[in-house]
């Protein structure tokens, strides 16, 4: 049948209107919802600044919920970098970033001209209002020359989710990549609460117990409170754990790596602590319990036998 | 022309299928210059003795009966007879001068006046398509739990830069490279002073 051209563009022209009010009226509809939901946006730009002059070489946009994370390496022909860094919301308008940063320079050659590497490790852990951002320079600062600068800003997104209804997840955008890839920027999002249960057993049964809400890479103490079928020894010597949840690794089976020291409080002695397990190190699925015997350093008096045992959770939400 | 552009244009030049000015231009520039006539030297000497070795080998004669069985198929007749009738339709509107005609006059019409002709099924199939895409998002208005599940990317970028370093420049960090150490620092106010300065 023969219709006129035009006659089909009206006709589409009106479906799309159709179709993209019911569209806008559905978006307005989920920001409404999403009041409780908050994401973050990292907007990650490498500046070249020079006599004044500014100009961009890459910009990365990392947008996921509370607790995304990001990785900013730097690769070059003598020099690479690699910051890591670790993002949680800790008040309303208040990120916590812990971030790792290691760079290794070519240095020169041996004698037996192998390569001698200059490397450097650093820790530092900010907290960053949303009128902030982070200034990075990976080769330290240089008022006189050209300087490479990363910036970190971070906002406020309120876009849960997308028009249907869909939960965003985690977003990476390369609105500009740098040449040749020598900046590259990697977004991934891991559990960073946790929940880790101590139990003191002995002899297989359980006189003493704590339980502490961990942050990923934060060091907590928790005191084993002995229970009513603790003895007097146990009950005068609590456990105490200094523990720090290292790494989260989602494979086939979630594993949570952690590091942890026990001490005895000898409260006898005026609350002296004495060392029973120095760097201790686990790694277990969440919900597995890992078990260590405590042998005779704890209460070796007693004659019974003593197990520390742990168990770690994803916290709730 | 200099010798980077004579190399550019070498295989058009030994081809002959550059303009008359440029070939008397790379004419001009071999005789002047030892490397590049070296080099079109060369180059003949080597396309003379892939013809030498291509010509050595004769093709196989009962290559040419299978090929002669294979184009005896009735389905390749087909496709090939309907590539010829192309071909050869195309042939005559290059050679015939263009004669304007009522469709010519309607084909180069306004785009909105040109007819278009339709088959009614896909005519019903698009208006069904659209009727099915709106009841879908009136579908998205209602309130159902959300379910996490893998997103494709937004589409939005974020601010405008202050200046755009031209597309295909050579970066090269090691320019910035000073020798020292890396330093990380936070800035708590628009005019860019520094505030709990780490390093």
């Amino acid at each position: 049948m023969k219709i006129q051209t035009r006659a089909i563009f009206f006709f589409l022209l009106a479906s799309i209107i159709v179709l993209s009010g019911g569209r806008l009226r559905s978006a307005q509809s989920s920001e409404n919802q999403s009041d409780t939901l908050k994401r973050i946006r990292f907007q990650i730009a490498a500046y070249e600044e020079s006599a004044g002059q500014r100009s961009l070489i890459s910009e990365t946009t990392v947008e996921g919920p509370q607790g995304s994370d990001f990785n900013v390496e730097l690769q070059g022909e003598r020099f690479e970098m690699s910051a890591n860094f670790l993002t949680d919301l800790v008040g309303p308008d208040v990120l916590k970033i812990r971030a790792k940063l290691k760079t290794r320079r070519l240095y020169g050659y041996s004698e037996r001209n192998l390569p001698l590497y200059e490397e450097d490790n650093q820790q530092e852990t900010l907290d960053l209002g949303f009128d902030e951002k982070i200034v990075l320079l990976p080769f330290g600062r240089n008022d006189s020359s050209e300087q490479l600068k990363i910036e970190i800003t971070p906002t406020i997104s309120l876009t849960p989710y997308f028009t249907s209804g869909k939960v965003r997840s985690l977003e990476i955008e390369f609105p500009k990549i740098s040449p040749g890839g020598a900046i590259r920027v990697e977004a991934l999002k891991l559990p960073h609460n946790f929940v880790i249960e101590a139990t003191l057993l002995e002899d297989g049964r359980e006189v003493a117990r704590g339980e502490g809400g961990y942050l990923i890479q934060e060091p907590r103490e928790i005191v084993l409170q002995p229970s009513d079928k603790a003895g007097s020894e146990v009950a005068s010597n609590p456990l105490v754990v200094n523990l720090t949840v290292e790494r989260f690794t989602r494979s086939r089976e979630d594993l949570i790596s952690f590091g942890f020291s026990a001490y005895r409080v000898d409260k006898q002695r005026g609350n002296q602590r004495v060392p029973v397990i120095a760097k201790g190190a686990g790694i277990g699925a969440i919900d597995s319990a890992l078990s260590y015997g405590l042998g005779g350093r704890y209460l070796n008096s007693t004659g019974k036998r003593y197990e520390l045992r742990f168990r770690v959770k994803l916290a709730p939400n | 022309m200099d010798c980077k552009e004579f190399r550019d244009l070498l295989d058009l030049y030994v081809d002959g299928e550059l303009s008359s000015e440029a070939i008397a231009t790379a004419n001009v520039h071999s005789s002047e210059c030892q490397s590049c006539r070296r080099a079109r030297a060369e180059l003949l000497a080597l396309r003379q003795a892939l013809k030498t070795v291509v010509a050595r080998h004769q093709v196989p004669t009962e290559l040419v009966a299978n090929v002669h069985t294979i184009f005896r198929s009735p389905w390749l007749k087909l496709l090939l007879g309907a590539r010829s009738r192309a071909v050869r339709i195309l042939g005559d509107s290059i050679r015939r001068p263009p004669t304007i005609s009522k469709s010519h006059a309607q084909a180069t019409a306004p785009l909105w006046k040109r007819p278009v002709s339709l088959p009614a099924p896909f005519f019903a199939l698009l208006v069904l398509v659209i009727v099915a895409l709106f009841l879908w998002s009136i579908s998205l208005r209602s309130t159902k739990a959300p379910r996490a599940d893998l997103a494709p990317l937004d589409g939005q970028t974020s601010i405008d830069p202050a200046h755009r370093r031209p597309a295909g420049e050579a970066f090269d960090i090691s320019r910035y490279d000073r020798g020292q150490r890396a330093t990380m620092y936070k800035v708590s106010s628009p005019t860019g002073r520094s505030s709990g300065s780490v390093r």
